[in-house]
């Protein structure tokens, strides 16, 4: 096969043209070689075969050429290099090309096998813009979503908090109006992982686009769902970072439950070895419980709050000092 | 050599320009490249290469700030694109561009603030990238340069003294020091990952960020002030930034 080549870096697809058969394939173009000047310095050590493919596909970028044979050639770059993203955007740019007079449903089958590629890239690839976004291009063009949402789950089951994956998703949901299901799923993610920040921020992106965030009862719910949380792991920052994101625009007396918890855990007592059971967390957030609340007792509260957390979480003293010193400001 | 009027004199400036004008969405976003992902990077870059090279005008600018202000999450740092997890990577590129664009001021200050405070790990001095994260040296720099620029704004604006740090700046420099170090040079993410060089450059920026800190008690002076001024919206070398500025600011004067 590829005899004189080293095997192909980790993590790409392998490769299925020899260097006789792309050498042959394009024997009517003449390659471009790279020009990196008249004294290049640190010079990249490309395995064998990488230059040939790179040098041809300089060429056919220049020649313009989108058709079958430069789209294989695509495939061979991609193997490569999955962070081409000239190659991906070519890949686009050569289906258009290659479907534009053809029938809906020859385009759609052209995207279809497009997707299947892609979603194998995309496995040996998680972390991989250009794959991901060659996705959204993929499913856009064949106007359906209805696997997209099993295959990000695919991914996330490997990866739970997968950055791209998560954004892919957010994409797909709010795309397609499939938000039946999601929090369920949510859910399912959070008993896996109480910590799963990426859950957390999934659950306010579905409340955001389909629930009133201002509603008493969505907002009640809400602080029953993360108190429930806090209860599995005090000291986890999400469903504390939740329940302030959510009630600090409207107002913690919103939900008087909440400050009430907090005044809970933050008297001491609920200490276990390796866990201030949540003290630190329900300070931090009773210094802006009261603080919305405004009265002069419970600014000095809340500064008194400050000065103490100041020395149970050494890291953020200075933080905690200019907070407290903005109180009443 | 890079750095010199012979090297600036490479870009073609006007056609740098418009390719970032054809990058600009009608929603204010930046895309990457031509056909490609547009996230806050996009408009990071977009906004640091204009104003470097005096073309940060109007149209350029227009919709983008309100735009980043949508990718500002609940949790109080700001996210890849709207409704994104707040991440430490992209609150440094959306804050520099909101920077640029002086517009940072119309960001939830305090809620940015306490997230990018609450990222700083109390046991090993260094950032995570987002909650319940892992630390890694690389948010030295996205994580502990977003706090000089989140000082600046507050300062303008009358919230902050001059010589105040709002992040641990020592804890900082014993993560990129004693833990982020490899054996034979470099620097890694963490104990037990390989060097490279994205790490290296990332925990060297955090630490150059980190030597300018007002607060540095345990520090050795000399140390400090071995070490270059780096402007923390570009992560280049203060003097550099200058030169740069002045050098297209005299071309923009004299239209080729």
């Amino acid at each position: 096969r590829l005899a004189a080549s080293p095997p192909p870096p980790a993590g790409s697809a392998t490769t299925d043209m020899r260097m006789s058969t792309l050498t042959e394939l394009f024997a009517d173009l003449e390659p471009i070689p790279q020009d990196e000047g008249p004294e290049p310095i640190v010079r990249i050590a490309y395995p064998e075969g990488f230059q040939t493919v790179m040098d041809y596909f300089r060429r056919v970028l220049v020649n313009g050429e989108y058709s079958e044979r430069t789209l294989k050639l695509s495939g061979e770059v991609i193997a490569r290099n999955a962070a081409n993203y000239t190659a991906w955007q070519f890949r686009r740019k050569c289906i258009e090309v290659l479907h534009a007079d053809a029938t809906p449903e020859e385009r759609q089958r052209a995207w279809r096998d497009e997707l299947e590629y892609c979603g194998k890239r995309g496995l040996e690839n998680l972390k991989n813009y250009q794959v991901w976004f060659h996705r959204r291009s993929c499913v856009s063009n064949l106007g359906d979503g209805s696997r997209e949402l099993a295959f990000v789950e695919e991914i996330l089951a490997e990866d739970s908090k997968n950055y791209h994956a998560w954004g892919y998703r957010q994409w797909v949901l709010a795309r397609f109006g499939l938000w039946e299901g999601e929090l369920d799923f949510i859910g399912r993610l959070l008993r896996e992982d109480v910590r799963n920040n990426s859950a957390w921020n999934q659950r306010y992106f579905v409340l955001k686009a389909t629930a009133d965030l201002a509603s008493p009862e969505l907002l009640a719910a809400e602080a029953e769902f993360a108190e429930g949380h806090i209860e599995l792991s005090p000291t986890n920052p999400s469903p504390w970072n939740y329940l302030r994101g959510l009630l600090e625009p409207v107002g913690y007396d919103a939900v008087p439950r909440v400050r009430a918890m907090c005044e809970e855990r933050a008297a001491a007592g609920g200490a276990q070895p390796g866990s201030d059971g949540g003290r630190v967390m329900a300070m931090g957030l009773l210094v802006d419980v009261l603080l919305a609340s405004g009265s002069r007792e419970e600014l000095d509260r809340s500064r008194a709050l400050c000065k103490a957390l100041g020395e149970m979480d050494p890291i953020r003293a200075a933080y905690w000092r200019w907070r407290g010193s903005r109180i009443g400001v | 050599t890079i750095g010199t009027a012979e090297a600036y004199a490479v870009i073609e400036r006007a056609q740098l320009g418009s390719f970032l004008l054809r990058m600009k969405q009608t929603d204010g976003s930046f895309t990457m490249h031509d056909d490609g992902e547009a996230d806050v990077r996009g408009a990071y870059c977009a906004m640091a290469v204009a104003t470097l090279t005096g073309q940060l005008e109007a149209r350029l600018a227009r919709g983008t700030a309100d735009w980043l202000l949508r990718c500002q999450t609940y949790e109080g740092g700001i996210g890849a694109t709207p409704g994104e997890e707040a991440h430490g990577g992209y609150t440094f590129c959306a804050l520099a561009a909101l920077v640029l664009l002086n517009q940072a001021c119309r960001l939830r200050l305090p809620a940015l603030v306490a997230w990018l405070s609450q990222r700083q790990m109390a046991h090993s001095g260094g950032f995570q990238g987002r909650t319940n994260k892992l630390v890694d040296s690389c948010y030295s720099f996205w994580q502990g340069g977003a706090f000089p620029l989140v000082h600046s704004v507050l300062h303008d604006l009358g919230q902050l003294p001059a010589d105040t740090d709002l992040y641990h700046a020592p804890g900082l420099l014993d993560y990129i020091l004693v833990c982020a170090q490899a054996p034979h040079g470099g620097l890694r993410d963490k104990p037990g990952k390989a060097r490279d060089y994205y790490h290296t450059c990332y925990s060297l920026s955090g630490l150059a960020v980190a030597a300018a800190a007002h607060q540095l008690a345990g520090v050795p002076s000399e140390w400090v002030e071995s070490v270059g001024v780096v402007n923390p919206v570009f992560n280049v070398l203060n003097a550099r930034v200058d030169q740069a500025l002045r050098h297209f600011a005299a071309a923009e004067a004299q239209p080729q």
